[in-house]
């Protein structure tokens, strides 16, 4: 498992959730569920096609009046199993998606959830590691230019 | 699906913030508006090296100046700053995986008192 080719440009995040692995798939697959979930804030469904070449498309707000899109294309639907996908903002100028495996086990009626996610290039996984900190500070800031802009 | 460029919009933003002297600019104009000058005044650096910071911060989206002059005040952006921030949550799988858990045990706790 150490000399990993992709180990560079790859994140991977597991989870036991308490729950069967059918209601877990669906809770990836299904609008009424995934909107519930995904987002930091509430996702809006613009379109969703579970199947090979198919794509779910959504927004959700951002915290001033900017809407955000997002897109993901499946690539891989083995229900209950597996799914893979692309992911990435829903625009012209968006940076190379990222291929999102992810793989569902059942644990005697728990299900151990993995995702790989994997990056076009190592610069950027690195940004999406290294610079949650640095953005975090960063988004402190413009919630201070925003309150500042509005006394 | 084009070559790999790096020239997306995040990419350019993630750039833009990658150099302390830049995050510290913007830390100050988060403030208000600034000059030039007054921007350059806490750096040992030259003027030049000054204004390729602020041509970066600019072309980046993060910062706005006055056309006219240039020592008209640069003033933060913050639209760029919530695209990366967004980006970065949407791929934050501890954090989403946090919210499939919560709402999947709500879900089975609902149908069972059902």
């Amino acid at each position: 498992m150490m000399a990993n080719a992709t180990a560079d440009r790859e994140i991977v995040v597991n989870r036991v959730i308490d729950a069967p692995r059918e209601l877990v798939f669906e809770a990836f697959t299904e609008p009424e569920h995934i909107e519930q979930w995904w987002a930091p804030r509430k996702a809006t469904t613009h379109e969703m096609d579970v199947q090979p070449g198919g794509v779910w498309r959504y927004s959700q707000p951002g915290r001033g009046e900017a809407k955000q899109s997002f897109k993901i294309e499946f690539v891989e639907i083995s229900r209950p199993a597996r799914l893979v996908y692309n992911y990435g903002p829903d625009s012209a100028d968006a940076p190379e998606p990222v291929r999102t495996t992810v793989t569902f086990e059942d644990q005697g009626g728990k299900t151990q959830v993995t995702l790989q996610l994997l990056f076009a290039t190592a610069a950027a996984r690195e940004q999406a590691v290294k610079y949650g900190a640095i953005v975090g500070a960063m988004q402190a800031l413009e919630n201070l230019a925003d309150h500042l802009a509005g006394v | 699906m084009g070559n790999k460029t790096v020239n997306d919009k995040l990419s350019l933003t993630f750039s833009a913030l990658a150099h302390p002297i830049r995050r510290a600019m913007l830390e100050r104009l988060a403030e208000g508006p600034a000059t030039v000058k007054e921007l350059a005044e806490p750096f040992d650096i030259s003027m030049p090296a000054i204004s390729k910071h602020l041509q970066v911060l600019e072309r980046a989206g993060l910062i706005e100046r006055g056309r006219e002059a240039q020592w008209r005040p640069a003033q933060l952006q913050t639209a760029p700053l919530e695209d990366v921030s967004q980006w970065l949550e949407n791929l934050n799988w501890e954090n989403n995986l946090d919210r499939l858990e919560e709402y999947l045990r709500n879900l089975q706790e609902q149908k069972e008192s059902e």
